[in-house]
């Protein structure tokens, strides 16, 4: 017999702010994101587009819900089943007059376009479209190393928020949902969450 | 190779013939379906592909259509 070896877990700690991007293209089944080594940032073959600062960061969620079954003998569940999974990014932008920004975080509504003198987006009604989702950051014991989440199919539900005042700076809030990809692999619909190692 | 949108296949091979190309290089990718792709902004992401692979995917959105009959 013998004891449990201790295990602390701080060099996995999750410290440090990470990239946020958008338009971020799907990977073939069985491949991550390619990275840089050199910025630790997206390959461009990706077409990810940097969304800029936020305000606190951006939070990664997923979530599960279950469904308990009971029989009547017992007073406790005896049988639990997976009813949903999620997972979504949340946080704040800073980048509010970006407006190629927000369309991205406008599908359904948001129409971007440009001319002489001026850019702008209007609201209305058009088809809706997703966006792959990633924040890609240092590792916290080694920042040549790279931890990326990424959802690779995801609409913003948050809409857009603009503060217009005297002492507030505006930020627009996103929450960005991941809807799966049925064909990908069962264990891969909704996105990936990896780091790279030695 | 950069990533492969559906708008970008209708500039290559046309409306016409998009979703049969698209369906295709989705077959040949295998991380997403026409469905999933058509209306996705960042498209796919084929950097991770076989050069195989990506060969066959640059001669779909190169070659000419088919006519019926020949």
């Amino acid at each position: 017999m013998a004891g449990t070896t201790d295990n602390y877990r701080t060099t996995d700690i999750l410290l440090g702010a990470g990239r946020l991007y958008v338009n971020v293209g799907i990977p073939a089944n069985n491949a991550r994101l390619a990275i840089d080594a050199t910025t630790l940032t997206p390959d461009s073959a990706s077409s990810a587009v940097h969304a800029g600062a936020t305000k606190a960061g951006a939070k990664l969620t997923v979530t599960t819900s279950w469904d308990e079954y009971f029989v009547d003998e017992f007073p406790d569940p005896i049988v639990t089943n997976l009813s949903q999974t999620g997972m979504q990014f949340e946080g704040e932008l800073a980048g509010v007059l970006d407006m190629t920004l927000l369309e991205y975080l406008s599908p359904g509504a948001g129409t971007y376009s440009t001319a002489s003198g001026y850019k702008q987006l209007t609201v209305g009604r058009r088809a809706t479209t997703y966006t792959g989702v990633a924040v890609v950051a240092p590792r916290a014991d080694d920042s040549t190393k790279v931890v990326v989440a990424h959802i690779y199919k995801a609409v913003n539900t948050a809409g857009i928020t603009m503060d217009f005042g005297r002492k507030t700076q505006g930020f627009t809030p996103f929450n960005f949902k991941g809807y799966a990809i049925g064909t990908r692999d069962a264990d891969d619909t909704l996105g990936i969450i990896w780091h790279t190692i030695a | 190779m950069k990533a492969i949108t559906y708008d970008s296949v209708i500039a290559k091979v046309g409306k016409d013939r998009a979703d049969e190309v698209m369906h295709e290089i989705c077959l040949i990718h295998g991380g997403a379906s026409l469905g999933d792709v058509k209306p996705m902004m960042g498209g796919l992401d084929v950097s991770a592909l076989s050069e195989s692979d990506i060969a066959k995917i640059q001669a779909l959105l190169t070659e000419k259509p088919k006519k019926d009959g020949k």
